[in-house]
């Protein structure tokens, strides 16, 4: 239905004029629908992380508006793709939305943890190698933390992709050992920083050195990382990923080599540790012991011999490379080096001068990826990539309906009655409505709209004014309503569901997180597409469809 | 081997306490050449000569933003006002030393941090070092005391040239003491003294107080070293006393200082949230202390220091507000006895107490909510805030704010909440007000708890919330039933407040 025919010079240049007019982002807004999410990036342990455009700083007129609405719609093609590929790093930020409702007694931690996130930046030093970090703010049950984003990915991926066919002649097997110098240089760097300011990472393993398109490291993910207070000067908790973890963190302390006595706790040698088990990550694109399940290999880490490169089976290393994954992963942290003491290592000098051509890979994964997606696309996903990745607790769609639907949400609330002149209102019918609101909400409408209505066909153009009229309570608008933007301003609805979009899709995304085998969300996928498309030809089937669910399980009085 | 590696370390500590040491005086006579020189560029310039040259004559006689006993921070701002006309090339480039003398001083002081905990952590070296270390700190606290003399009334010149002797003194001291110990135990006792050492010269050069005059113009990072500095080394303990905190507690005016650019922070534009989180760190050590927490709160009857924090906690900036709550949280908890004697007594802060807390649950994002809601389900439930559980519970307003809490969609509200509500219901003396708001909820408040907390895990929670369901239920159905029975526990108004106290048992019971 879109005439837009961009050539990729066309695209490609489109995005290099939209560089231009990038500015710091500084003084960002507080206000969710200010962030355009184009992309899901990243699930960790305490939230989702988001790749998305700050709307306040596009330039509305260089920005193609067909490509936005677009994107505010996830009605992704091939050219939307390439554009938002085009463009550079520096356009989008990344957010990590955290819900709160599901952290018990961390939420002082976390906000002691965003305190110092914010004393970490540096103004003057612009590359340094960790994430930048630009704002937090609370919306509704939500922290959202705004940060810089890295389009190259992680270095975990580059590494996935190995081998490489970068072009006919060179396949690419492994990194050179100028590169991961170069890379465990960077590292370093990240966390002489973080050692400076007394914390520790804890959490230091490929999936969490993040790449920006034009080659520079940065750590990312201080999630779980612990600042050193002046009182419990050594960390005495147990985080980390199993793996890379150093054998104190495990036994929460060691054994001083010249006493024999038993010192509590660990600092900022472990990551060290976990930084040589890193090298060995990068050498051998798996760290040591990942055959094994993660918590069973944890009681052993501490008994093992350290892993080493001296008998490497992938690939022979050079000495220098196995002395300094040997001098990372001494047992006993007093005997480690220090992070100063690696970057004069012979390693790390000897291929200092030598410029790594990292940024060549990295273009060739971001390809890898972009080939992916428009497959995807292609395939007939159209968006729905997107709408699988969408976590439960951010509501995409229309934008606009999130803070309507919030209202709902306050709207159940009992309302107490505090003044004397107040009568008692009709409690029980209150109550009962809250207790059932799903479906006392939709039957309105249902009595409008009787089964009957889906077995007609409805052209897809005509069927938005049908359903206007049908539906005097309009509970529901559908996606063609939504696309015209003339039609959504007569649709001017307070307080609306789409059911479609805010029930289905997230019921389905669960099912296919909740799925274990891939064959299973397959399964579940094509059954979502087939809503998909019932949907798009007979508007209106899933509010009917919820409805009757919600009827039976009111009638059934069924909680589940 | 083994002995090589030591004795290198222990040269090279001998060497960090050295350069520790001229890092400084460095500072000292930076902060000497800082103030002479904006004082002679400010009594060239004349800078606001309207209105506040009374003030820059003042400031520039006795050179210090302090007039009668108080720091204004406009006069702060003042004493530091660069005139980038005349001369600041200069000025900036004792900033940018400054700076650089934090930066190494900071590194010396984390990486001896660690050396000094593998120290105290091996007990069978411990006796030695003692013994050691008090000498050392006796000739050292002695040298200081003269020089603190001198750098109080002295002239920078003089000041100079003694510091330039301390650090002989200093270094000999170290010298002699480590040729009298033992070999192999050299390491750890001069890196645990070397922090010692460090610490006492910075303190007692009030070298903090002089580096916080000049807040306005140092440069960021320096900020941040002044804290990390100070947070890694007041709260040390030499034979069992907290030198440094009774040193602070001595000079209060560093303190004041501290509170004074907090407070004036939040309006500044440029860094504001970073300057705010410094400042912040410090004083959340120091409030750790009693003494010092004392001052504060003594403080605020003069200037609301406190009813300040709890404004903060309400701006939109996430960092400055949760800092105030980390802040405000020290002051109440820490010391609650404390709180409760000296601040509580009052009535005036006891409702200002509550007025602004309540302010908090019903206007604060949800995180400010849920750590306000906390920390009064945390002082309510204490056995340390009896006259503020009583305060709470018989006023009708604080009843609305918890019962519109209660009603948040957030669980973790309702429950930490539900803590608070407890306490209004389990209260055998409700007033009437209390009284008739419950009764006209009541069937909503039965309905409430049917709906809600029914998966509770704790056996303690449910037995607590059958226990409060049992209460309502067993209140009048309607208001003017109550009345006659309101009347007779009127009567027996003059025992109200021994039975809050049962009431409380009561739920410490439940507990």
């Amino acid at each position: 239905m879109e005439k837009e025919q961009y050539q990729d010079e066309n695209l490609a240049s489109l995005a290099k004029a939209n560089k231009n007019n990038f500015k710091v982002f500084e003084n960002l807004s507080s206000n969710p629908s200010d962030y355009l999410m184009v992309d899901c990036i990243g699930k960790g342990n305490f939230g989702d992380v988001f790749k998305a455009i700050y709307l306040p700083q596009v330039d509305r007129q260089l920005f193609p508006q067909n490509i936005l609405h677009r994107i505010e719609r996830f009605n992704y093609n091939e050219n939307i793709l390439k554009f938002l590929n085009y463009l550079d790093d520096e356009y989008f930020v990344a957010i990590k939305i955290i819900d709160l409702e599901e952290t018990d007694d961390d939420i002082d931690i976390l906000c002691q943890e965003i305190q110092f996130l914010t004393t970490l930046q540096s103004k003057q030093k612009d590359n340094q190698n960790i994430v930048k970090y630009y704002k937090t703010f609370i919306n509704d049950q939500k922290m959202w933390i705004i940060m810089e984003y890295c389009g190259g990915g992680s270095a975990y991926d580059l590494i996935k992709n190995m081998p490489m066919q970068i072009s006919e002649k060179s396949k690419i097997e492994h990194l050179s050992e100028n590169q991961i110098a170069s890379i465990a240089l960077e590292v370093i760097n990240g966390l002489l920083i973080l050692h400076e300011k007394g914390s520790v990472h804890r959490d230091i393993k490929l999936a969490n050195i993040l790449l920006t398109k034009d080659g520079k490291i940065k750590l990312s993910d201080f999630g779980v990382s612990g600042k050193l207070n002046n009182t419990l000067k050594k960390r005495e908790t147990f985080v980390g990923t199993p793996y890379w973890m150093a054998p104190e963190v495990i036994l929460n302390g060691y054994t001083d080599s010249n006493t024999g006595e038993k010192i509590i706790g660990y600092n900022e040698k472990a990551d060290i540790w976990s930084l040589g088990i890193t090298i060995i990550e990068l050498v051998n694109k798996r760290p040591p012991l990942i055959e094994h399940e993660p918590m069973q290999i944890v009681a052993k880490i501490p008994d093992l011999e350290p892993p080493s490169l001296k008998n490497n089976d992938s690939w022979k290393c050079s000495k220098y490379l196995i002395s300094f994954v040997d001098s990372c992963l001494k047992k006993n942290p007093e005997q480690r080096a220090t992070a100063t003491e690696l970057l004069n290592h012979k390693f790390i000098k000897k291929n200092k001068c030598n410029s790594p051509n990292i940024v060549l890979l990295i273009d060739h994964v971001c390809c890898l990826k972009l080939k992916k997606s428009v497959t995807k696309i292609d395939k007939g996903y159209n968006g729905l990539l997107v709408w699988c990745k969408k976590p439960r607790y951010y509501s995409f769609g229309n934008r606009r309906k999130f803070s309507e639907l919030v209202d709902k949400e306050n709207k159940l609330n009992i309302d107490w009655c505090f003044t004397k002149t107040l009568k008692t209102p009709n409690l029980t019918k209150r109550l009962s409505k809250n207790n059932t609101s799903s479906a006392t909400l939709v039957k309105n409408s249902t009595e409008n709209y009787t089964p009957m209505s889906m077995k007609t066909p409805v052209g897809t153009d005509t069927s938005t004014s049908e359903l206007e009229k049908k539906e005097t309570n309009s509970r529901s608008e559908n996606e063609s309503q939504l696309e015209d933007s003339n039609n959504a301003k007569k649709l001017n609805f307070s307080k609306t569901i789409h059911v479609y979009n805010d029930i289905l899709l997230p019921v389905f995304s669960d099912l296919i997180k909740r799925s274990v085998y891939p064959e299973t969300q397959l399964a579940v996928i094509q059954l979502l597409k087939k809503f998909h498309e019932t949907e798009k030809n007979q508007p209106g089937f899933s509010n009917v469809f919820i409805e009757e669910i919600a009827y039976k399980l009111n009638e059934l009085e069924l909680h589940i | 081997m083994s002995f090589w590696s030591k004795k290198s370390h222990a040269t090279s500590s001998q060497q960090e306490l050295s350069t520790s040491l001229e890092h400084i005086n460095k500072l000292n006579e930076l902060l000497n050449k800082l103030d002479s020189s904006i004082i002679i560029n400010n009594s060239i310039n004349h800078v606001p000569i309207d209105n506040h040259s009374n003030i820059v004559n003042i400031i520039s006689a006795n050179n210090s933003p302090i007039i009668a006993g108080t720091i204004n921070y406009n006069n702060l701002i003042l004493s530091t006002a660069i005139n980038r006309d005349v001369n600041s090339e200069q000025i900036y480039d004792y900033v940018d030393e400054i700076s650089k003398c934090l930066l190494g001083l900071k590194r010396i002081v984390l990486v001896n941090t660690s050396a000094q905990e593998l120290a105290t952590k091996t007990d069978s070296l411990s006796n030695r070092r003692d013994s050691v270390g008090k000498n050392k700190n006796d000739i050292i606290t002695n040298d200081l005391g003269s020089s603190n003399i001198n750098s109080t009334g002295g002239t920078s010149a003089g000041n100079l040239s003694l510091s330039k002797k301390h650090v002989n003194t200093n270094h000999n001291s170290t010298a002699s003491s480590s040729m009298s110990g033992d070999s192999s135990m050299l390491p750890l006792s001069s890196a645990s003294l070397n922090l010692d050492n460090i610490y006492d010269v910075f303190f007692k050069n009030d070298l903090l107080n002089r580096l916080l005059l000049k807040f306005p113009i140092l440069d960021f990072e320096s900020k941040k070293n002044i804290s990390i500095l100070f947070a890694n080394g007041f709260g040390k303990c030499i034979d069992n006393k907290f030198v440094y905190v009774d040193y602070m507690s001595s000079k209060t005016d560093t303190i004041n200082l501290l509170l004074i650019i907090l407070e004036n922070t939040t309006h500044t534009l440029s860094n504001s949230v970073e300057i705010y989180l410094v400042v912040g760190l410090i004083l959340e050590e120091c409030l750790k202390f009693e003494q010092l927490s004392r001052f504060v709160i003594n403080l605020n009857s003069r200037s609301d220091i406190i009813w300040n924090l709890f404004d903060n906690c309400l701006l939109p900036s996430f960092e400055i507000s949760t800092e105030s709550f980390q802040i405000i949280n020290l002051i109440f908890l820490k010391n609650p006895k404390m709180i409760s004697n000296e601040f509580f007594n009052n009535k005036n802060n006891l409702n200002k107490f509550i007025n602004s807390i309540d302010e908090l649950l019903k206007h604060g994002n949800y995180v400010t909510k849920r750590q306000a809601v906390k920390l009064l389900s945390t002082m309510i439930l204490g056995r340390n805030f009896n006259q503020l559980m009583t305060a709470y519970i018989s006023d009708t307003n604080n009843l609305k704010v918890i019962m519109m809490l209660l009603n948040d969609k957030s669980k973790n509200l309702q429950l930490e909440t539900f803590h608070i509500f407890k306490v209004f219901v389990a209260n055998p003396n409700k007033n009437k007000n209390i009284c008739d708001i419950l009764i006209r909820n009541k069937q909503k408040l039965l309905k409430f708890f049917e709906i809600n907390f029914n998966n509770l895990q704790e056996m303690n929670l449910k037995q607590e919330k059958d226990y409060i369901v049992h209460i309502i239920k067993d209140l009048p159905s309607n208001v003017s039933k109550l009345y006659s029975e309101e009347n007779q526990s009127d009567a027996s108004n003059s025992s109200l407040n021994e039975h809050h106290e049962e009431s409380k048992e009561d739920i410490m019971k439940m507990n």
